[in-house]
């Protein structure tokens, strides 16, 4: 098999880790982040699969697809001097999820669709129906923090949601 | 291929001359001291940077073979401007109230990006000073300055502040 050329990896189109987009499609956020929403890092759960280890008496040891875990979306973003996404977060947690601590929602009501989008550069969405766009169903986890310091600084939050389901036409 | 004659390069037309320039804020925050009228600004400022644009393009290397796709263009997002001060301190006073909108002395209160940001202009001139070219920066404030020297018993010049000023994107074109 002959080695790789440079005319081989010149005629790709190589991904860019900076073409993509992201924003919630139900229950936005206030403006100016109904329209568009300011992440600036996302760790997007994909696919996720767990192996049962089967040892045999011997001194081997190999593993079998066994099911798969809970997949979760980071995002990390940024807050506007209004503190806007800030108090959306606040909102979602403990008033539509935790019910200001009088009950807990389901899972239906608690959550909110989130489209991570693949685009190419010039903004379209790529052609490829299972990872083009996909639209999450999730809610936040773990403790959302307000962090104060004394640097120049903009406001910035990682935040974890967990996804309780896939919307749209890919159901993977 | 022949080299150019003489006479094609006479007919090339009026070359650019680097003298023949205009500064100008079209857009200025209120509260920022420039005088009067505001174009003495253009008149004491002895010479400019001209804003630019640069790819940070993407290296693929696969076993040895390196190749560059085009990546993220980036602003230079600062040109620094040099005036040469007058002794009613135009400029010292341009600077210090511009600075004082991003943060007062003594309590650091700092007005919105909306109220201390400006529009800088650099225009480009023809040999009989009509303008051909135009850079226009958007976003701009005061990122960082020198007083224009330092003050001894020795040297015979005219103080020169210089004024680097932020902006976030330019536009340009010809006129």
């Amino acid at each position: 098999m002959a080695k790789v050329t440079i005319n081989q990896v010149r005629s790709v189109e190589w991904g860019k880790s900076y073409n993509w987009d992201l924003r919630f499609t139900e229950d936005q956020p206030d403006s100016p982040f109904d329209e568009w929403f300011p992440a600036i890092d996302v760790e997007e759960g994909i696919a996720s699969l767990e192996t049962f280890m089967v040892s045999d008496a011997f001194l081997s040891s190999y593993e079998i697809p066994m099911g798969t875990s809970p997949r979760t979306l980071r995002i990390t973003f940024i807050d506007d001097a209004k503190h806007t996404l800030l108090s959306w977060m606040e909102e979602w947690v403990n008033s539509v999820v935790l019910n200001k601590r009088d009950h807990v929602s389901t899972l239906e009501k608690s959550v909110r669709t989130v489209m991570v989008r693949r685009t190419t550069g010039n903004g379209e969405t790529i052609e490829n129906k299972r990872i083009g766009i996909r639209s999450y169903y999730v809610f936040p986890k773990d403790t959302i923090s307000y962090t104060g310091n004394s640097s120049s600084d903009l406001l910035t939050y990682s935040v974890t949601f967990a996804i309780a389901g896939v919307s749209g036409e890919f159901s993977g | 291929m022949t080299r150019p004659s003489i006479n094609q390069l006479r007919g090339v037309g009026d070359f650019a001359q680097m003298i023949r320039w205009n500064l100008s804020f079209p857009t200025l925050p209120s509260g920022v001291s420039v005088g009067s009228p505001a174009a003495e600004l253009n008149l004491r400022c002895e010479s400019a940077d001209v804003p630019k644009m640069t790819n940070q393009k993407i290296e693929t290397n696969i076993r040895g073979h390196k190749v560059f796709d085009a990546g993220i263009s980036n602003y230079t997002n600062t040109i620094t401007l040099t005036f040469v001060e007058t002794v009613d301190n135009m400029i010292h006073e341009f600077i210090r109230s511009w600075r004082e909108l991003l943060w007062e002395t003594n309590t650091g209160v700092t007005v919105p990006k909306t109220s201390y940001q400006a529009v800088c202009m650099l225009t480009r001139l023809n040999n009989q000073d009509n303008p051909t070219w135009y850079y226009e920066m958007i976003g701009c404030f005061p990122e960082d300055y020198e007083a224009g020297g330092t003050l001894d018993g020795v040297t015979s010049d005219f103080i020169k502040p210089t004024l680097t000023l932020s902006y976030d994107y330019f536009k340009d074109a010809a006129l």
